[in-house]
């Protein structure tokens, strides 16, 4: 797995742990410029011998280059035979089996395997564990493509690991020579939780993408910029943080769900370090059977996954061009049918007398 | 007030499905008699609540199986003597019916040799699970093949082939196919073959098969040739459109006398069957021939009731287990070539619009001088002649 952070400190360390206990047997870190704790963080997990650490110093967030060097890095380095392009705030929860499991499942002629963004809402502040705390889904993503807001359907990808791979900004596409997707199946959901807190969204603002003469700010980004120099990011983070009330009525209406599977996976992950007196997530043990464990999930779950997923075949080019063509059928139909001598006699006549 | 809310959830997803909503099949079937009572048996133990059935012609029988069973209240019949096999028509006919007057949420147009298989629960449990904002979803075509004997088809065709074979040709029997399932809808339009709704607001749900349709085209050499027979001369005669590729090759074989060669061709025997497994071409898959067995009435309970087949209630409740991670990925991997399939047959939809467009484009210039020239002298005959010169 590759990860790219800066100032993630309240998140990193599960990150890291979460993944390294759902079939994940190497991660690939790149800090920018952290002054968190972050970097410690990452430190640690290097000296656990799990870890490469790249330091970063650009302050212009050329998150393409960054992550394209890190995957790079993990087929021609580390031998890995797929890589997984994680955020710190991104938690990839295999639908079934664990990631290794899963992706030693996907026959050789695929090479792309896309995961579909879940995004999970801030819960008003009470100091505790993001985790602990955000245990509520956004049930109904906004429409694939919609820039206003980071909580729209996208697609994040793994791959297969080439020395020639390219990934794109946000890591939502990989390009590899003889590398094609495994459509329809979007066998991971990848658990977004990007907007945690009132302090985390400060770093958040504050981010070299406004210091990137060629980067292209999203609106979502634009907007949080713009609300971190006027009101100051505290009535921003509230517009979207989740009360009771608010539940209540999402619930009700189907636009919210309540999701606490990463909320025990790392409880699990700590519960045994806790007894044992040591602080921080236990990392596997080849001697202990798997902390972790995703079982599959029932029908109804199911169906609700595939209608946030259905957004994203329709991203595919193909639905698209589908319409297209369907579009200039009718219209050469009609065309057939037009009764051109009538079209052109009328015009002639028109012209002549 | 959370936990209120809460606990309205977890009682809403365990509100009694069966009872909350309904599915009707359609059932377009001539002269099928070899497999209308297992299909029936099936699909009413499987989470149909109703058959809207059109009988056309049939005469082997398989009209009295469907008057059986209409007898029991599952079954509403029509019969349609036309020749001409208006399957769109026929089909949508009974969609619209099973809307308007038997009180369907969902609908599965099927044909008498397709079972539709639930990937857990079952069909009624899979629809229900469906957002109320989709109104179709897809069902993934597996074609089993021909074996040889002449044992009962399920008994029998416990061999399909696999999509992981890519298969590009178009007139190919196996080549990846998706059907589909739709809410009911009195204005619903389905279109030949009913693989889709024709100008529908019913939006689709991409990307997710819950359903697996259990395609057995070829059983038998006589239903072989049969069925060459009546599509082959429907086509030629009544449909103004090519033939679906197997159909034509199947019909053409007819009229060299050498169908029976045509069938033997696509028997699977037990040799190649080992290398077709071994390749990934072929799977052995028994799951419809053991929800048959299950089914099966008692010679006693058959001879008291008229039916081979057990009723819901008569028997053990058929069970769509939830799929292992290990099919799940087999199934993703072989759902993924209809997403191929699609990419090609774009390629071959664009194909046929670039030809009628340039035909389009040829034609034009030589209307356009025929037209402009007949108009000119037309105009010219309206003339008054030139006065006569003066003596």
């Amino acid at each position: 797995m590759t990860l790219l952070a800066r100032d993630e400190a309240d998140i990193v360390d599960a990150q890291i742990a979460f993944h390294l206990n759902a079939g994940v047997d190497f991660v690939i870190a790149t800090d920018n410029r952290s002054t968190d704790g972050t970097t410690e963080i990452l430190e640690s997990y290097e000296r656990a011998g799990v870890l490469c650490l790249i330091h970063e110093w650009g302050d212009d967030m050329r998150q393409a280059e960054w992550v394209t060097r890190m995957a790079r890095l993990a087929a021609t380095d580390f031998g890995a035979d797929w890589v997984i392009n994680s955020d710190a705030d991104e938690f990839w929860w295999p639908r079934a089996g664990t990631l290794k499991e899963l992706l030693a499942r996907i026959p050789d002629r695929f090479g792309v395997v896309r995961g579909c963004w879940r995004h999970f809402l801030p819960r008003p502040e009470d100091g505790s564990f993001f985790a602990e705390r955000m245990t509520v889904r956004l049930a109904r993503p906004s429409f694939a493509g919609d820039k206003t807001t980071i909580f729209h359907a996208h697609q994040k990808v793994a791959h297969r690991a080439r020395p020639d791979i390219a990934v794109e900004a946000g890591n939502h596409n990989a390009h590899g020579a003889a590398l094609d997707p495994l459509r329809f199946w979007f066998p991971i959901e990848v658990l977004h939780f990007s907007l945690r807190s009132v302090a985390q969204l400060e770093q958040k603002s504050a981010g070299g993408w406004s210091r990137n003469a060629n980067y292209v700010l999203e609106l979502h980004q634009q907007r949080l910029d713009k609300a971190a120099k006027a009101r100051g990011l505290g009535p921003y983070f509230d517009a979207f943080a989740i009360d009771n009330d608010r539940l209540e009525s999402g619930l009700a209406d189907g636009t919210l769900a309540v999701d606490v599977r990463l909320r025990d996976a790392l409880r699990l992950l700590r519960v045994r370090n806790e007894t044992l007196g040591l602080p921080g997530f236990t990392l596997p043990d080849t001697s202990t059977v798997p902390l972790l464990s995703f079982p599959k999930a029932e029908v109804h779950e199911d169906a609700a996954y595939a209608s946030e997923t259905s957004a994203l075949v329709e991203l595919d080019g193909v639905v698209r061009a589908e319409a297209r063509v369907d579009a200039v059928e009718s219209r050469i139909a009609a065309l057939e049918r037009a009764s051109w001598s009538r079209r052109l006699s009328r015009r002639s006549r028109g012209l002549l007398s | 007030m959370v936990t209120a809310a809460l606990a309205q959830v977890a009682r809403a997803s365990v509100v009694d499905w069966a009872a909350a909503m309904k599915v009707v099949m359609t059932l377009l079937v001539r002269d099928e008699v070899d497999i209308v009572e297992p299909w029936l048996a099936f699909h009413l133990n499987a989470g149909a609540d109703f058959v809207v059935a059109t009988d056309n012609r049939s005469q082997d029988g398989t009209t009295e199986v469907l008057e059986r069973y209409a007898r029991e209240g599952l079954v509403h019949v029509i019969s349609e003597p036309g020749e001409d096999l208006r399957d769109g028509e026929w089909v949508t006919r009974m969609a619209r019916l099973a809307a308007t007057d038997f009180g369907a949420d969902w609908v599965i147009n099927s044909d008498a040799d397709e079972f539709w298989w639930p990937r857990g629960g079952s069909l009624a449990r899979v629809l229900d699970a469906i957002p109320e904002r989709y109104g179709t979803v897809g069902a993934f075509l597996r074609t089993f093949v021909p074996r040889p004997g002449s044992a009962d088809f399920a008994e029998r065709m416990t061999v399909r082939f696999s999509a992981l074979a890519p298969i590009n040709d178009p007139s190919s029997l196996y080549r990846p196919i998706r059907k589909i399932v739709h809410r009911a809808d009195p204005e619903v339009t389905l279109v030949r073959g009913h693989h889709a709704v024709k100008d529908s607001s019913l939006a689709p749900l991409r990307g997710w098969f819950p359903i697996e349709t259990f395609h057995f085209p070829l059983r038998t050499p006589e239903q072989c040739a049969r069925k060459a027979v009546v599509m082959g001369t429907a086509f030629e005669q009544h449909i103004d459109r090519p033939s679906t590729g197997y159909l034509a090759k199947m019909f053409e074989a007819v009229k060299a006398e050498a169908i029976g060669d045509y069938y033997a061709s696509l028997v699977v025997a037990d040799a190649e069957l080992e290398d077709g497994i071994a390749e990934g071409r072929l799977v052995v898959d028994t799951r419809l021939r053991d929800a048959l067995r299950n089914l099966h009435l008692a010679p006693e309970d058959s001879s008291r009731t008229g039916r081979t087949f057990a009723l819901p209630g008569e028997a053990a409740e058929l069970t769509f287990s939830l799929p292992t991670l290990v099919e799940e990925a087999e199934y993703a991997v072989e759902a993924a070539a209809l997403g191929e399939a699609d990419v090609i047959r774009l390629q071959r939809r664009l194909d046929l619009l670039e030809r009628r467009l340039a035909s389009l484009e040829r034609r034009l210039p030589a209307r356009v001088y025929r037209r402009a020239s007949r108009a000119a002298k037309s105009l010219l005959r309206r003339e008054p002649s030139p006065p006569e010169p003066q003596p």
